[in-house]
């Protein structure tokens, strides 16, 4: 021990206290490093013994037990892919749709409306939409107020079942589209009397295929349409309503009801 | 070679000593008996030796010796020749003890638990500390605050300050870094002192 060390030993208790118990605690660790060690004589042939032992109770697995639910795996993998490829065809969409109960758009008109012919009677409405409007100018005034055209109340009835009519349903919204158009070319031209603009409006759908129903078809509601006004410079081109349907495009085979 | 492991005969009942550690663990874990044999005579008193210091018990230390031979020839196989053998197969015999010492001191709460407190002093594996110290020698005060230090604080003390074995060594055997072990070493020693101070006075070696 240096002397220095020594001499603060001789003067601090505190380190005094530590030194002694570090001296202490290398004295029990000396006895116990040199405490006598008995010896193992645990042979090796008890060893060898126990882990023979050991060996016959976990036998090595084998291949060959897992060949049953390999083969249960199989067949039910196999069954699985045969249901998916012989499976039924689904239904073709527009069957589909046609299936569907139709959103049935009726008023009560003040003729009755034959079935399955699809009636729009103009009634003189305030329109918002602003798409089809004509020259303030060229425009006589209406009846009505606010110098709005006459909007059209369509009524759209068909069966419930006509599910094989949806072709047919496509091309009479086509026609119907291009009768109204025709009618707006007409009441909005300049020389057009007062009773063509008053005119209502009939649009005559293709008979069905099939034979109607004798019942006639259950009228829900009536939505009458928003008044059209005819934009200035554009053509009289009928703009699209939706309800809640997307709009009929020129490829689209099906005509879901409220929409032209 | 080791120095922990060159305090005893280690050789002692090997016949081959040519063939290193590893060779012989390659040889075994292709099947071959007398490497197995070979590697259980090299390691059985090391092993036995450590496994004592924390027991104390001779019957319950050649039964962990066992386990851990077994258990190590069984997996043999999870091995790797980039390790050493003699630290891969103290780390399992350091598992055991460690398991054997958490079911012994559970073993013990149950039975002070069942006698309402009432049976701990007639227990033969938990003698009192301050009894032991005033009747048996100065190195029995040594063991009994060892057995009051918890699992970890007491392998660092058995693997460095009784087996006297290398940090890298203990650093490998445990899967961490030698400053950990440095640290973990300081902090058993800390709390052993804490343990052995007052055994020590009581037996008249520390005033």
């Amino acid at each position: 021990m240096p002397a220095e060390l020594q001499a603060h030993l001789a003067r601090c208790v505190a380190c005094q206290r530590v030194w002694r118990a570090e001296q202490a605690y290398r004295r029990a660790l000396q006895a116990a490093r040199s405490e006598p060690m008995p010896v193992c004589d645990l042979p090796w042939t008890r060893i060898q013994a126990r882990l023979a032992e050991r060996a016959v109770a976990r036998p090595r697995l084998s291949i060959w037990r897992f060949a049953p639910a390999f083969g249960i795996g199989i067949a039910a993998l196999a069954v699985f892919a045969a249901s998916l490829l012989f499976r039924a065809p689904a239904p073709d969409a527009p069957a589909q749709v046609a299936q569907e109960p139709a959103v049935r758009l009726a008023i009560p008109s003040s003729e009755p409306a034959p079935t399955p012919r699809v009636v729009a009677q103009a009634t003189p409405l305030r329109s918002s939409a602003t798409r089809l409007q004509t020259p303030p100018a060229q425009q006589p005034a209406p009846p009505n107020e606010g110098g709005f055209k006459q909007g059209v109340q369509t009524s759209l009835s068909l069966p419930a079942n006509e599910a094989a009519q949806a072709t047919n349903t496509a091309q009479t919204a086509a026609t119907a589209r291009n009768q109204i158009t025709a009618h707006y070319q007409r009441a909005t031209a300049p020389n057009a009397s007062a009773v063509e603009r008053a005119e209502p409006l009939t649009l005559g759908m293709s008979a069905p295929a099939e034979a109607p129903p004798e019942s006639l078809p259950t009228q829900i509601a009536s939505l009458p349409l928003n008044q059209i006004r005819l934009l200035e410079g554009d053509n009289a081109d009928y703009l699209p309503f939706n309800y809640g349907t997307r709009s009929l495009g020129e490829n689209d085979t099906y005509a879901p009801v409220g929409s032209f | 070679m080791d120095r922990a492991l060159a305090m005893d005969n280690l050789y002692a009942g090997a016949t081959d000593h040519t063939l290193t550690d590893e060779q012989l663990a390659a040889r075994a874990k292709a099947g071959d008996s007398y490497a197995m044999e070979e590697l259980y005579l090299r390691y059985r008193q090391p092993v036995f030796r450590m496994v004592y210091r924390s027991t104390r018990n001779l019957d319950e230390a050649e039964d962990i010796v066992q386990d851990v031979f077994l258990k190590a020839f069984e997996r043999l196989h999870t091995f790797r020749e980039q390790s050493r053998f003699s630290t891969w197969l103290m780390r399992i015999a350091l598992n055991l003890c460690t398991d054997r010492a958490r079911m012994r001191q559970r073993r013990q709460d149950l039975l002070e638990r069942e006698a309402d407190h009432k049976l701990a002093w007639s227990h033969p594996d938990a003698p009192d500390p301050l009894e032991t110290a005033q009747r048996n020698a100065f190195h029995e005060a040594f063991y009994a605050a060892l057995n009051q230090l918890p699992d970890h604080h007491r392998q660092m003390i058995i693997l460095r300050d009784l087996e006297e074995m290398e940090y890298e060594q203990i650093a490998e055997i445990l899967g961490t870094s030698v400053g950990a072990v440095k640290l973990r070493v300081m902090r058993a020693r800390r709390a052993f002192k804490t343990k052995l101070e007052p055994l020590l006075r009581a037996i008249g070696e520390l005033e």
